[in-house]
């Protein structure tokens, strides 16, 4: 036998067998092998900590193992892309964030919202000011006072150019409030600036900064939102200010956009089920990050109307 | 402070003889003697194949795995320094000169007694150090903002350079291709791709990791395919013999001297064992009474090397774990398994990852003990070690190494990154340009650009640079090293000047 | 022979530096995205970083051209070995692990190395990771001359076996399984060797 005659039929068994494998794969019930979970940022950040606060979740519900990778690189976008272009099967499922959501207004990435299904919402949180425990500025009141009175003086930490923070400073600027942004990439950095007393001011969710504060090195000033943050009740609305601004960051689970329905319908329900079960809401809690279950249709109009908002604005 | 360090180095012991924990270290330990000891593959290849390991450990198992590789496989270099006259790692040079003599004229226990002993010696020098001297730092590093971390990156930059010396234009080549490659991808301001050519998977930038695992796991391998290595391995005799107490009395001012310079060099950005080692040989060939006889087999020749760089591994590690600003490549592999693992290195480590960076100095220690009961048992194994057959090392190598690359994103895109820089630094180091170098440009020039940028939208403009007393103080620093590396350039040009007068 | 080879060296480095340096500076100032005029632009660092290896380019030239010019009027002499020597030791150690000495590379093998090297980067992605790496494993064997084919299948097959064992069951690596049905064939097999892991 010649070595290509051996090859061709090295190739037919291997063609033969992926089909009878394709036959099984069609007759199992979905999901009957592992599902990776793709996480779009890096370990230990926000996304990283939301996915492996999932995976055994959500492993439960779906009786497979639920495989966290971190697929990281280009503002989150490198993970979007292979979750949304791998096989659409439904075995691959993948975290989005607003922040790589926002990335996109910058021109970061080939998908958009359209290029994908949104399969559920799984946290959402508002976003706060925090100053130093010792600040100066008593009050929101008092740091709208000075801004005024010396624009482009009082610092303020965000995560960088373009995103919902540096958009939301923007706008304060045009209200007559400017401060001076100053991107710090990351996180670990950005905490250390308001408390080593590099910078006056910094946007964070409150989530990400709970151990500061609970120690009191920094305390909440104001939280961008139109209604009280059910977690810190007692911390004004921007909007009581008359600045109505206010991005809700989020963190969602996306898929394929050609997986089938029947597929989107069983991960949907298992997601909104991880969602809502007390180990869920333990982490949900603790990171002031909980929301309600949403249908597949739903989270796909809460991240569009989150990107239009977030478009409409930096466009003023 | 000094009592607090002592708990908590307690409380790392404790943490570090978990069956986990110590089995990894100890494993560490004797891959990387073992891999320095085979020539063609130095530690760092070692650290670096053993990254995609490290992916599924935890940060501290991670961390201890990769000490026992770095302070057992800079040991392991002069096993076969001393038995075959080729330095398993670079570091292992100076061996070979007085260590090999020994060994020919029949003394290759001995030797080999010294070797481990004054490695072990130096390495424990070192690691004290490092626990001394890291938390104080470290507490004084807090204080630091952007622009102070701007000028420690660049005073690393700079000693890169300075260490160079001879070499100066060739290292200067790589580290500047180093920095281009790292402002490659999305600035961290606006998003704007830079240097892509639209190719959209360059926009996550070149992964340090990825470009390492090439460098130092594919150019080896491809290295050695084409040189056709022989070596002969017959009448090696592993036997060791310890040297007594009063033997090593007499080598006393030899030890302490060499641990201190190892110290030094080891804390100099780029600069390494093989820097440590040669220095301390030079220094101790002017001091020692029997300097003129040195290369002809005196215990105070391999000593001295053999000590100063083991003493480089402690404090190298130094200034990555308080500044989160790796000097060598073997530190920058230790940072990046922590970054893989969500842990960020540099003051604040200290205050919120007490327990994991006093393992390490646990670890540290430890693994000093480990080079001596480990170093007697491989040389003594060291004939059946060098007939592993090569062609199946290697290719398991470039599978790994392909592992490796892939897993720091879970990109393919990746794995041509680090094939692509494989080739590259095969021709490098055919044509005698560092790969160092270039390597720390990669890690340190994407670190620089940030804390520069950040410091300019603080601060407003670049003067910062020099009217902050701290930063001042580092940046005059930095002034000092290139002066003193441009130095002999200068004279060598007015000499040349005054020759033509004549 | 060698020092022609070593003459032209001196030239193609520095002038290989400058086009390559040439060539990014021209991509980054046509670049629309880099805007100069921006407050900390994103052009700033890399135009930085691309004219100082246009520099030490030019510097590398320089030199290159003056040890040629040297060497003509035949004043190269002495100088050249005479390093300024602090500590004793001259020049026995530089960043580059060996000495290289041209005559030791054997180019075929380089290229046949180089080539199974990229041919593995880009079977990795359609055949997948499982397919590619027994055919790498047997490559590099066959290329180290070893020819016999028994030692290489077996060792290709368990080598792999054993890395699928560490990275895919205990590692929980998502490694590329291929396009198509390389995909499917890597599901079946990952499946019948039980390397998925059940919940």
């Amino acid at each position: 036998m010649s070595f290509l005659q051996k090859f061709r039929k090295v190739v037919f068994t291997v063609v033969s067998f992926s089909l009878i494998v394709t036959v099984m794969d069609a007759l199992a019930e979905f999901p009957d092998r592992p599902v990776d979970l793709i996480c779009n940022y890096g370990p230990g950040g926000g996304a990283d900590q939301f996915s492996r606060a999932l995976s055994p979740i959500l492993s439960k519900q779906l009786g497979v193992k639920v495989q966290v990778s971190n697929v990281t690189g280009a503002a989150g976008n490198n993970g979007i892309h292979r979750t949304a272009t791998s096989k659409p099967d439904g075995y691959t499922i993948g975290t989005i964030t607003g922040l790589s959501v926002s990335s996109w207004l910058k021109g970061h990435g080939k998908l958009r919202a359209k290029d994908m299904t949104f399969l559920a919402i799984g946290q959402v949180t508002d976003s706060m000011l925090f100053v130093p425990t010792n600040s100066p500025y008593k009050t929101f009141k008092d740091l709208l006072a000075a801004a005024k009175a010396n624009p482009d003086k009082i610092k303020v930490a965000i995560s960088g150019r373009g995103g919902a923070d540096d958009v939301t400073m923007t706008y304060m600027a045009g209200k007559g409030y400017k401060f001076r942004t100053v991107p710090y990439e990351k996180p670990a950095e950005r905490y250390a600036a308001p408390i080593g007393g590099h910078v006056d001011v910094m946007y964070e969710e409150p989530g990400d900064v709970r151990q500061f504060v609970k120690n009191k090195q920094i305390r909440p000033i104001v939280v961008f939102s139109n209604q009280a943050n059910r977690y810190h009740p007692k911390v004004p609305i921007v909007t009581d200010f008359g600045l109505d601004v206010y991005f809700q960051n989020f963190r969602g689970i996306i898929t394929g956009k050609d997986v089938p329905k029947a597929e989107k319908e069983v991960l949907n329900k298992a997601l909104n089920k991880a969602f809502t079960s007390d180990a869920f809401n333990v982490f949900c809690n603790k990171t002031s990050t909980c929301t309600n279950a949403r249908t597949v249709e739903d989270s796909r109009q809460f991240v569009e109307k989150y990107f239009k908002g977030l478009e409409k604005y930096s466009k003023n | 402070m000094l009592l607090d360090i002592l708990n908590n180095l307690l409380g790392g012991m404790g943490n570090l003889f978990q069956l986990w924990n110590f089995g990894l270290l100890a494993l560490g330990s004797l891959i990387g003697i073992t891999a320095g000891a085979l020539p063609g593959i130095a530690f760092v290849n070692a650290m670096a194949l053993a990254l995609p390991f490290a992916y599924f450990m935890s940060p501290v198992t991670a961390m201890l795995f990769l000490t026992g590789i770095y302070v057992g496989g800079i040991f392991g270099g002069s096993i076969s320094s001393i038995l075959l006259n080729i330095p398993g790692s670079p570091g292992s040079l100076p061996a070979t000169w007085d260590g090999y003599p020994l060994t020919k004229s029949g003394k290759s226990a001995k030797a080999l007694g010294i070797a481990i002993t004054c490695s072990a010696i130096g390495g424990m020098v070192s690691a004290m150090l490092m626990i001394f001297f890291s938390p104080p730092f470290a507490n004084f590093a807090l204080t630091f903002d952007q622009p102070e971390f701007f000028a420690a990156t660049f005073l690393g930059l700079v000693t890169v350079i300075a260490i160079a010396k001879g070499q100066m234009l060739p290292a200067l080549a790589s580290l500047f291709g180093g920095l281009v490659f790292g402002s490659v991808g999305f600035d961290f301001f606006y998003g704007a791709p830079r240097l892509t050519f639209n190719w959209e998977v360059l926009d996550g930038g070149i992964h340090f990791v990825v470009a390492m695992i090439g460098m130092f796991a594919i150019g080896e391998v491809l290295y050695t395919l084409t040189q056709n290595l022989k070596t002969n391995h017959r009448n090696l005799k592993g036997h060791t013999q310890l040297p007594r107490v009063k033997e090593l009395w007499d080598l006393k001012t030899t030890i302490a001297r060499a641990s201190g310079i190892g110290c030094m060099i080891g804390v100099i950005p780029g600069a390494g064992g093989i820097v440590g080692a040669v220095i301390s040989y030079g220094v101790e060939k002017q001091v020692s009474k029997r300097g003129d006889k040195f290369g002809t087999g005196v215990e105070e020749g391999l000593a001295a090397p053999e000590t100063a760089k083991n003493a480089t591994t402690g404090a190298a590690t130094i200034p990555m774990l308080t500044l989160g600003i790796p000097g060598s490549a073997a530190t920058a592999i230790m940072m990046a398994a922590l970054m893989l693992k969500g842990v960020n290195p540099g003051p604040i480590l200290f205050v919120q990852g007490k327990e994991l960076v006093y393992t390490v100095f646990a670890g540290y220690l430890v693994a000093n003990v480990l080079i001596v009961v480990f170093g007697l048992l491989i040389a003594r194994g060291f004939s059946y070690i060098m007939r592993v057959p090569p062609a199946i090392l290697y290719a398991i190598i470039i599978v790994l190494s392909v592992i490796g690359a892939f897993a720091v994103r879970n990109n393919i895109f990746d794995i041509y990154i680090a094939l692509a820089f494989g080739i590259l630094s095969y021709f490098m180091k055919r044509f005698n340009f560092p790969t160092t170098p270039l390597v720390l440009g990669l890690i340190l020039g994407p670190l620089m650009e940030r804390f520069y940028l950040t410091s300019l939208a603080s601060y407003g403009s670049p003067a910062e640079f020099l009217v902050r007393p701290k930063t001042a103080i580092i940046m005059s620093i930095a002034g000092l090293f290139l002066v003193w590396s441009l130095w002999p350039s200068v004279i060598e040009t007015i000499r040349r000047i005054r020759l033509k007068e004549k | 022979m060698v020092d022609a080879e070593k003459k032209n060296k001196h030239f193609s480095i520095p002038l290989f530096c400058l086009a390559v340096g040439i060539i990014l500076l021209t991509n980054l100032l046509l670049d629309p995205v880099i805007d100069l005029q921006k407050p900390q632009s994103p052009g700033l660092w890399p135009i930085a970083m691309v004219s100082g290896l246009l520099l030490v380019g030019f510097c590398m030239l320089c030199t290159a051209i003056r040890t040629q010019l040297r060497e003509k009027h035949n004043l190269l002499a002495q100088n050249n070995n005479k390093q300024i020597d602090h500590i004793g030791v001259k020049q026995k150690f530089d960043f580059s692990q060996q000495d290289s000495d041209e005559s030791d590379h054997d180019d075929r093998k380089l290229f046949l190395g180089i080539v199974g090297i990229i041919a593995y980067g880009f079977t990795v992605h359609y055949l997948g990771f499982t397919l590619a790496t027994v055919g790498i494993i047997g490559y590099w064997l066959f290329i180290w001359n070893i020819k016999s084919f028994l030692k290489i299948i077996s060792t290709s097959f368990v080598g792999t076996g054993l890395i699928l064992v560490v990275f895919v069951k205990i590692g929980y690596l998502p490694l590329p399984k291929g396009v198509g049905q390389f995909h499917d064939f890597t599901i079946w097999l990952f499946r019948t060797l039980s390397l998925f892991q059940q919940s």
